[in-house]
Parts: structure tokens; sequence; C-alpha cells
């Protein structure tokens, strides 16, 4: 080591050279952020131009602008833009919940549905669909068997004293088991048109749906109250004792990070079933382009995974039409291969 | 800075110390002494105010450390751990940012002086130039430089260093302790330290606390502490002290 603090006592002192690197990292996250952000315009774009309808892209851009045929809005901004929303807004919560997380568990192979969410909720709507009720009851089961996962999985592995990641994904991961037994339960006891559409809805499916407005702005929303909070999980990354000892707040950090999550991935599994895989890799695809700051993987994986879900969901009602393909099985095959040459790449 | 009014420290039904009465001024550099299992990472983590006290207290600069808001608490005091938690890929430069976190008001982001304050911990620590390196890529040695680095760039008034010269090459043993020992000598500052080496400790430390296990301590100048009977019972095996070059060694035998 040389003694540059004590030869010349910068220490306390401003600092007399000048620093650039961390302007310079800063304008590399915005354009990281704005390149995330154009692709997420060319996603949309897309979603709204291609569809089971072939439809000319002039008469597309004539609705856009405010005098389409009538059948051309009908299809456009009745049809394709609120699902293109709805897609938008649950591939955002799905990532923005992984991010949160895999921060909490501090697991790299943590995703939205860990602590059981998914499974929760998977239950509640299959129960609806077993016995026939309508879209109604399908969403409100759902979120009540969301909501109920998270409140089990948290008293639990609250017990006694308090809780450690390991307990709280250990608990997550056992409880998660035990909704994947009574799935397996509801499967094997209903009848073969019920069972169609419940194998959909547990591989991801955005075709019941009536429009994504509200997600969207509980994403927006839920970026907005996380954002501020990014450097506090660069910190709480780094492990709970080393967050505590750098000053980080850690029990309310933890318990608004679980609190958040698990609304956002109850709100997505409501509208829009388990769909996998984004909300596991977008956070790790930013990992492997734009390092560990929370400040770019916050708002970058809500692009990232909207986007990814635009186009999954624009080909999965697309390549097969007029028959549609479960949205969970196109992120997949997009994600997959992406997200294997990222990570090729980085090595 | 930091002192100790008749602290119980236990874990896992084991005392660690019991009525320990201590304090530690800017200055001074401690070295904290005892065999493995004996309980002194508990008891610097008890000090750092990451756990509680069976009994007694901790207080920083006279003010009660349980009632101190966390992030005053940062600005005064650095903890360096024994083992870091790397689950997620970072580079060097955005490792030892994070040490400046309690210096950065909420909304801001890292000023130029704290990255400035960050590439001096860096280059203090030979790391300069890594700067851009993934964490992962570094070697054993390297990133227990990397964390020292970072406790570093946190410039509080009084480190607690846990095992700091832990998986370091000789060379850098000396390099790390001669650097703390001028932060306390000409710059004020409080440092406390683990360690297992008993001759770098009497090189460097003005005083030395024993846990000798079941709770019982001793804590006094490190010329009056370190004696061959004290160490003998601290350790289990006989120590004997031998001189060169006037600086006192310690050898087991």
């Amino acid at each position: 080591m040389k003694y540059a603090i004590s030869a010349n006592g910068r220490d306390e002192a401003a600092p007399a050279r000048r620093a650039t690197s961390g302007v310079r990292s800063r304008g590399r996250l915005a354009s990281i952020l704005a390149l995330l952000a154009l692709a997420a315009l060319a996603a949309v774009v897309i979603g709204l131009f291609v569809g089971s309808v072939t439809l000319a892209p002039d008469r597309v851009w004539a609705v856009l602008v405010g005098h389409g045929d009538p059948l051309a809005t009908t299809l456009v901004l009745d049809l394709r833009l609120p699902r293109v929303a709805l897609a938008f807004a649950t591939g955002a919560l799905l990532a923005l919940a992984g991010t949160l997380m895999q921060v909490l568990l501090r697991n790299p192979l943590a995703d939205p549905y860990i602590l059981g969410v998914s499974g929760g909720a998977a239950v509640g709507a299959l129960i609806t669909l077993l016995l026939g009720l309508g879209v109604f009851w399908l969403e409100g089961a759902a979120f009540a068997g969301a909501l109920a996962s998270t409140l089990i999985v948290f008293a639990l592995a609250h017990g006694r004293g308090g809780w450690t990641s390991m307990r709280l994904l250990l608990t997550g991961v056992v409880v998660a088991a035990g909704w994947g037994a009574a799935i397996g339960l509801l499967l094997a006891m209903s009848d073969d048109t019920s069972l169609r559409s419940m194998l959909f809805w547990l591989m991801g499916d955005l075709s019941y749906q009536h429009g994504g407005w509200g997600p969207l702005v509980l994403a927006g929303f839920a970026l907005a109250v996380s954002l501020p909070f990014a450097r506090h999980l660069n910190v709480l990354a780094r492990g709970e004792m080393q967050a505590q000892a750098l000053g980080v707040p850690v029990g309310m950090l933890t318990i608004g990070i679980y609190v958040v999550a698990s609304l956002l991935t109850a709100v997505a599994v409501t509208e829009a079933g388990a769909i996998g895989f984004v909300g596991l890799v977008i956070p790790h695809m930013l990992r492997l382009a734009g390092g560990s700051d929370h400040r770019l993987i916050l708002p970058g994986s809500a692009l990232a995974g909207g986007s990814l879900l635009v186009l999954a969901d624009t080909l999965a009602r697309t390549v097969l039409a007029p028959r549609q393909l479960p949205v969970g099985v196109v992120t997949a095959a997009i994600g997959v291969p992406l997200f294997l040459y990222l990570l090729n790449r980085s090595r | 800075m930091i002192s100790t009014h008749a602290l119980d420290v236990e874990i896992g039904g084991k005392r660690v110390c019991r009525s320990l009465d201590f304090a530690l001024a800017g200055g001074e550099c401690m070295a904290v002494l005892g065999g493995n299992g004996v309980g002194k990472t508990t008891l610097l983590n008890t000090l750092a105010g990451l756990r509680e006290p069976a009994g007694g207290e901790v207080r920083l600069d006279g003010r009660p450390l349980a009632r101190l808001p966390r992030r005053a608490v940062a600005r005064q005091m650095a903890l360096l751990m024994q083992h870091d938690d790397d689950a997620f890929p970072a580079t060097v430069r955005e490792t030892v940012l994070v040490g400046r976190h309690p210096h950065i008001a909420f909304w801001r982001w890292e000023s130029r002086d704290d990255v400035a304050i960050a590439e001096a911990a860096l280059a203090d620590c030979a790391l300069g130039g890594l700067e851009d390196r993934a964490v992962a890529t570094l070697s054993g040695g390297e990133r227990r430089r990397l964390a020292i680095a970072t406790v570093l760039a946190q410039q509080p008034a009084l480190y607690l260093l846990d095992e700091p010269a832990n998986e370091l090459d000789l060379h850098f043993q000396i390099d790390l302790l001669r650097h703390f020992r001028r932060l306390a000598d000409e710059r004020n500052k409080a440092v406390m330290l683990t360690m297992h080496d008993v001759n770098l400790a009497a090189r460097f430390a003005d005083r030395v606390l024993l846990l000798f296990g079941g709770g019982e301590t001793l804590c006094g100048r490190t010329e009056d502490v370190l004696t061959s009977e004290n160490l003998s019972r601290l350790y289990h095996v006989a120590v004997e002290i031998t001189r060169l070059n006037g600086r006192r060694l310690f050898v087991s035998c």
C-alpha cells in the first residue's frame, strides 16, 4: 500500500484529483436506460401493428393519428392496445418483483414466485375454473390466494424472533411445494374441458383480459416508490449485517421489499396467470449488461420485462393464428437463448 | 470515542465477557486476542450495535449506542467483517463506493468527492487500476484488500476490524497495520482489531484485550498484558518470549 492518505493529507480534505468516473457511470446508465426505452417503444409499436388479422401499416397509422376506419379502430384501440398495455404492465411488474425478491433473499435464483405467491394464486384460480365460475371470481380467488400465501409465508418465516433470508427462502419453497401438490390434486380431479383452460392459466395467459391500465399505473407507482431506495438496495445486496453497519434501516427495508414485491406479483399473477421466466431472468440480463447498481436495474428491468412480454404476447397471438399460444411458453422460447447468449458473452 | 459499561455479552448460552468496562479514545489502537470460538467477532458486532448485549451498554461519544440513529453511527464507526457476502456480481468501483453510503443524503448520487475518496481508498490498498474489474475475478487477498478499502472509504472516527490480516501476505499484513497505526497517530482515529498474530499485536497495538472464554477478560497496556503467563493461559500452549533487535517476540513451544 502506498500511503497516499497520510502523505498528503487527503483523507478528510476535499479530494484534489479530478474524478470523472462517477459522472461517466451516470452517463452510461442514462444511455442504457435510453436504449431500453427505445426498445420498449419499438415493442409497443410492433404489438400494435402486428396481429392475427393482417392490417396494412397505413391503416394502423391512420388510427394512431386519429382518423382510422371503424374496423381498424376497433382492432387497434379496443383489442390490441389494451392487450399490449396489459402485457407491458405484467412484464414490468414481474421483473420489478423479481429484482426485489433477489435482493431480499440475496439469492440470484429467486423469482417472484419463489415464496409461493403464484402457487396460492393458482389454487384459487383453479378452484374457480373447476367450479366453472366466471372471470370475476377467477380474479378474486387468484388475488386472495396470492395474498394468503404471502401472509402464511411471512408468519411462518417470522416465527419466534427475527427472520433470516435463508429461513424465509426455505419457508417459501416449502409452502410453494405444498401449493404444487394442491394444484396437482385439482388437475387430477378436473374434467377434460376445464383441464385445458387450467393448463393455459398455469402457463400464463393474457387472453382473458380487459386491459392493463390499472396494472400499468401500479407498475409506475411501484417504480416511483422503490427507485429512491435503490442505493439502499445496493448496500443490502452486500449482506444484511453489512447493510446495517452502513446505516441502512434493514428491518423496515426488508419488510417494505417483501410487501411491495408480493403485491406486485399478486397483481401480475391475477391478471395474467403464472408467467414464468420474466421475473427470474430480466434482472440478471440487466446485471450482465450493466453491473449491480439498482438505480439502473429497477427502471431497466421494468422496461425490459415489459418489452419482452409485449413481444412474446405478439408472437403468441400471431404465430399460429387464430389459435393462441400460452404466452409463458413464448417468453421462455425468446428468453432462454437470449439469456444464454448474454451469459456466454460475459465470461 | 467508544466505551463499555458493565457490558455482558453472550452467544448461544456461552459468555463472551462479563461486566466489561473499557474506553477507547482517538489515537489508540486496541488488539483483541483469544482462541477460536471465544467470541471475538460477537464482541465486535456488539460494539458495532449489530447485537443486543445481554447486559450493560455500549456508548459512542458518551451516548448510548442503542439510541443513536444507525446512519449517524455509520458515519462514526465502520466494521470490517470477517467474510463478505457477494451473491451478486459487482465491479471493484461499485463495491468500494458502498462505503460512502452513510455520507450521501437520501436523494443524492455519489458526488465527485465520493468517487475520489473511494478511488484514493483503493489506491491505499494497492488496488488502483482495478476499478473496472469484476469482484469475482479478484484473488482472495485482493478481495480482502477491497473490503478494507470499503471501510477506509467510509472515513469513520472508529474502525472495528475483524481479523483484517486474514488472507493477506506478510507484506500486506505489515502495510495494513502500519496504515491503521498512522490513521491513529496522525488523524486521531480509534482502531480496534481482532487478530491471531501476537507478534503483530505487540508491534502495533497500544492496548490489548484478552478473551479467555467463560466471560473472563483482561484489558490493559500491551507491554503489561502480553506476558508469557497470560498468553499461555489464553491459548492453552506454552508461550515464551525472546528478544530480537530489542523487540519482544512471542514463540509457542
